[in-house]
């Protein structure tokens, strides 16, 4: 009987695996097979298009990059008279809203909103809320505060609301401190795997592609009918990636639409970031999962790859439980593992980096012209047994938070020291 | 004690591949040969372009044209030169 059941148990998460592995190598080879077809089509959508603006800028002590952004947000291209950036000082204790009130002065299209200790420091989505209510452009669009966009951004993320069934927008994110260490390096090619290859493929074949929080945005009057971003929810991006489905929108990615972000720069930051990415997006799963089955705006395709991206945090458990199966089949001298055994290896390394496997990664370097960077791949063998832990108490945290109804949406800051600012000028001496 | 054959071939299998890894890796990681990030897309002259509102393709037009007509006139200047008063 115990037998049975773990045979079972071993087939379901094998299969799991298997669905995941298939699925990356259907966006990879997409991707592949549609690099630079329509680059130009997605440029000349943008310039026709000009809707009014806000920008939203959520800021909670940021003095070391706060002023690297506002300073950019003033070479934009797009036009002034049609743009609104509201900086949401999120009662910060450092020089952030001093800083943000001198460009207000400066510019009239910048306006500057300090939120007091009572008030303040709830997280991001409440900060976004805040800002969301002096928002009077028809697109509102979200950048994070130690973000550094291209001039031209607005018009690339804009462009894409032509189409009426398109409810927000995202943009690629890469690394501005990418040469600092090791763990900025690895986030980088996560990044490139994940926003050069995974979103990249989801767009184009009509799946589940995915608002970041960060470089994208929506629809104002959509994003208002959907009650604004919950305050209750750490993954608020994802959670309202699949609130704008369930709407009967989409979500539109523009590769070109590039942002540059500081990357956390240690282990310890590496992993609070992801405990709180992995517990926001559990917590998702458990809000969307019977309404995306039950959705009649999705069809099939949609569905899968929408449970497959609620699921994603999960793998690591699963990875390691098919592991733990295996060993326990291989103790009852189980058939099935001789049959089987190979798979789960093979579909392991379908999970080395942060979910986007090393293939997609590597093909991502590929289409950026960097295949010397291909050589840092293997180390993600790291972050993945890093993560494994991460996902686990994050999945303990969360099921025990259900269950003895405990607030567990702490929202932890991730600080941001500035150390992108020297890169800056890197961008544009390796771009000519 | 003698490790057998099987341990040995496994040892020495598995330090190659580690090898073969991640040697390469620490390599790149110590002495990089990639320029690191860059900008890929924010082009100053298709920011100027976009600015002035004047389609790429136009302007790749205008180029080629401005490009003949520099080889039309240096060709002819040469000429020029070498006619003897």
């Amino acid at each position: 009987m115990i037998f049975w059941i773990l045979a079972i148990i071993f087939i379901f998460l094998t299969g799991l695996m298997l669905a995941y592995l298939v699925r990356h190598y259907i966006f990879t080879i997409t991707v592949l097979r549609g690099a630079n077809k329509d680059k130009e089509h997605r440029g000349s959508e943008a310039s026709a298009f000009e809707p009014t603006v806000s920008i939203l800028i959520p800021a909670r002590n940021e003095e070391r990059v706060i002023e690297r952004l506002l300073e950019r947000i003033t070479e934009l291209t797009y036009p002034k008279d049609k743009l609104q950036v509201i900086v949401v000082d999120d009662a910060s204790s450092d020089k952030t809203g001093a800083i943000a009130d001198d460009y207000e002065n400066k510019y009239s299209f910048i306006e500057v909103l300090h939120r007091g200790k009572d008030e303040g420091g709830k997280g991001k989505a409440a900060t976004c809320n805040a800002g969301l209510k002096k928002a009077n452009g028809e697109i509102l669009l979200c950048f994070d505060a130690d973000y550094y966009p291209t001039r031209d951004i607005v018009e690339k993320l804009v462009g894409q609301f032509v189409d009426p069934t398109v409810g927000a927008t995202q943009g690629r994110v890469v690394v501005l401190n990418e040469p600092q260490n090791l763990v900025t390096r690895l986030i980088a090619l996560e990044r490139i795997g994940g926003y050069r290859v995974d979103q990249e493929a989801r767009d184009k074949l009509n799946l589940i592609a995915q608002y970041g929080g960060t470089v994208g945005g929506f629809r104002s009057s959509l994003l208002k009918r959907l009650h604004g971003w919950d305050e209750n929810i750490l993954a608020e991006d994802t959670d309202l990636t699949l609130s704008v489905y369930l709407a009967g929108y989409k979500v539109r990615y523009n590769v070109d639409a590039e942002c540059y972000e500081e990357a956390v720069d240690n282990w310890k930051a590496y992993r609070r970031q992801r405990y709180r990415w992995a517990k926001g997006h559990m917590q998702c799963f458990f809000k969307h999962f019977w309404s995306v089955l039950k959705s009649k705006k999705l069809g099939i395709k949609e569905k899968v790859d929408a449970l497959l991206l609620l699921n994603v945090y999960f793998m690591p458990i699963v990875a390691f439980l098919s592991f733990l199966t295996g060993l326990l089949l291989i103790f009852f001298g189980s058939p099935l593992v001789n049959l089987l055994w190979l798979f789960v290896p093979i579909c392991l390394y379908n999970f080395v980096g942060n979910f986007a496997p090393f293939f997609e990664i590597g093909v991502g370097l590929y289409l950026d012209g960097r295949e010397r960077t291909q050589l840092l791949i293997p180390f993600l063998i790291f972050t993945l047994f890093y993560n494994m832990p991460i996902c686990f108490k994050a999945f303990f945290d969360v099921t025990t938070g259900k269950i003895f109804r405990r607030n567990v949406s702490v929202w932890v800051k991730t600080s941001h020291l500035g150390n992108g600012n020297c890169y800056i000028q890197n961008l544009s001496i390796n771009a000519s | 004690m003698i490790p057998s054959p099987l341990v040995t071939s496994l040892a020495v299998a598995i330090a190659m591949i580690i090898t073969l890894f991640f040697l390469p890796a620490i390599i790149e990681l110590k002495r990089p040969k990639d320029a690191g990030p860059r900008i890929i897309n924010d082009n100053p002259t298709k920011i100027m372009l976009s600015m002035l509102k004047i389609p790429i393709i136009d302007i790749e037009e205008g180029q080629k044209l401005i490009y003949q007509s520099t080889i039309k006139n240096a060709a002819f200047l040469y000429n020029i030169q070498s006619i003897e008063f």
